[in-house]
């Protein structure tokens, strides 16, 4: 499957596996370096000695050399939207399951991603992280990947789904 | 019978060369990191100060209060032997060796190996635990920069700093007996401390407790990268973990006596 030139299509997908195996590889292909897609899902959790600001600013940090500071900077409408502003500070055990949500998605934005990609995501998160993700001036696509009988779920979404054999 | 033996020898004879590879590959990663200068990096960096800050400063107190103690008790025991002796006035130059030589390196080496050894390794094996190193993997963070050079780096900083911190404590500590108890004056203190130093030494004295605190910092990453998925492996990798330190500062113990033993035969 090429990646890239998903990318470039306009759709937002829905990728259905019927294996672990196959998210597995999925996943893999989707963090190579050149495609810059901000995956969101419980296989990559923040990292428990930083803080939720530090987590965010992390990639930028090490990939771009950029302070702390700067990243706050670039990401401050997105906390404002997503409600962090109080969570920015906290470690990853004192977050709610919304907030720990939104700063995995946050994190995407913080390095200007293409696409983010919800991995398994709960049904009552799609909708707003649509909207919100659809609302932001950057062209990103919204991709969902699943196991193919929870692909009913995001059916509200109106999705073009893709099986990955 | 024989085959079994065989068998179980072999198996040893693995899971050993495993160990020492595992080593190895984290020691060069980490060497990697520190020629290309890693430390550069603002998110490298933020984590060595960090630990530099938990394993060096945070031991300060610590280490100062067990020179004073042990500087203090080494100096009224050896000066009452050399006394017996009649060469009472070296003493101030036998524990300036002893002081930079053994007890330093070796006690902050320990220091290292009970406060911080253990807390890497649990640290990384959470990590391991928790799949924070897939995060690190998809925010393309390397793990040989961001995790084991800045452990290596900071522990070695530390082994360094601390062995120079209760050299020069445990001095003060030693002089606070000789001077106040068997009346020997500064001036001929500080003398034959000055004596007993000699330039070419001073790159082993500072390599010894680098050298050690390195050790410690490899064997307690090695065995948190061991761990599995299971909570439960935790505490059995934090015993492997203390006891490699141990095993390694011995051998590095034995390495520096046959160094010096040697420079003295070509001397």
């Amino acid at each position: 499957m090429n990646l890239e030139k998903l990318l470039t299509s306009e759709d937002d997908l829905v990728f259905t596996v019927e294996l672990e195996e196959q998210m597995d590889r999925f996943l893999d292909a989707a963090t190579a370096p050149e495609l810059c897609i901000g995956i969101v899902g419980e296989r990559f959790p923040l990292l428990a000695n930083l803080s939720v600001l530090e987590n965010v600013a992390l990639q930028s940090m090490y990939q771009a050399n950029k302070s702390v500071a700067w990243v706050r900077n670039r990401v401050a409408p997105y906390i404002e939207q997503l409600a962090l502003e109080e969570a920015m500070g906290k470690r990853r055990a004192d977050l709610s399951e919304e907030e720990l949500f939104n700063v995995l998605l946050l994190r995407c934005l913080a390095v200007r991603c293409r696409a983010v990609l919800l991995v398994q995501p709960e049904p009552w998160n799609c909708g707003s992280t649509y909207n919100f993700v659809k609302g932001i001036d950057a062209d990103i696509r919204l991709w969902i990947c699943c196991f193919r009988d929870e692909a009913a779920k995001y059916a509200s979404l109106h999705l073009r789904q893709i099986a990955i054999e | 019978m024989s085959h079994s033996l065989l068998h179980r020898l072999g198996h040893t004879a693995i899971l050993r060369t495993q160990t020492f590879s595992g080593l190895v590959v984290i020691f060069l990663k980490a060497l990697e990191a520190g020629v290309t200068c890693a430390f550069m990096n603002r998110a490298v960096r933020q984590v060595l100060l960090r630990q530099i800050y938990f394993t060096a400063v945070q031991a300060c107190p610590f280490i100062g209060l067990a020179a004073l103690v042990l500087g203090a008790i080494s100096a009224h025991y050896l000066f009452n032997f050399l006394d017996s002796l009649g060469a009472h006035g070296a003493v101030a130059g036998y524990l300036t060796q002893t002081m930079f030589k053994e007890l330093a390196p070796l006690a902050s080496a320990l220091l290292i190996m009970v406060r911080s050894g253990p807390a890497v390794t649990s640290e990384i094996a959470l990590m391991k635990i928790n799949k924070e190193f897939q995060t690190l993997r998809m925010l393309h963070v390397s793990v040989g920069r961001y995790i084991f050079f800045t452990r290596v780096a900071a522990f070695a900083v530390a082994g360094l700093s601390l062995a120079l911190l209760f050299t020069l404590v445990g001095l003060v500590g030693s002089f606070l007996v000789l001077g106040y108890i068997h009346d020997i004056a500064l001036d001929t203190f500080l003398e034959q401390v000055v004596h007993a130093l000699e330039f070419d030494e001073l790159f082993t004295l500072a390599a010894k407790p680098c050298f050690m605190a390195v050790a410690v910092a490899l064997a307690s990453l090695d065995r948190g990268m061991a761990v599995g998925r299971a909570f439960t492996e935790v505490p059995v990798k934090l015993i492997q973990g203390m006891i490699l330190s141990i095993a390694l500062v011995l051998t590095i113990e034995i390495g520096f006596v046959f160094l010096d033993q040697a420079l003295r035969t070509k001397l």
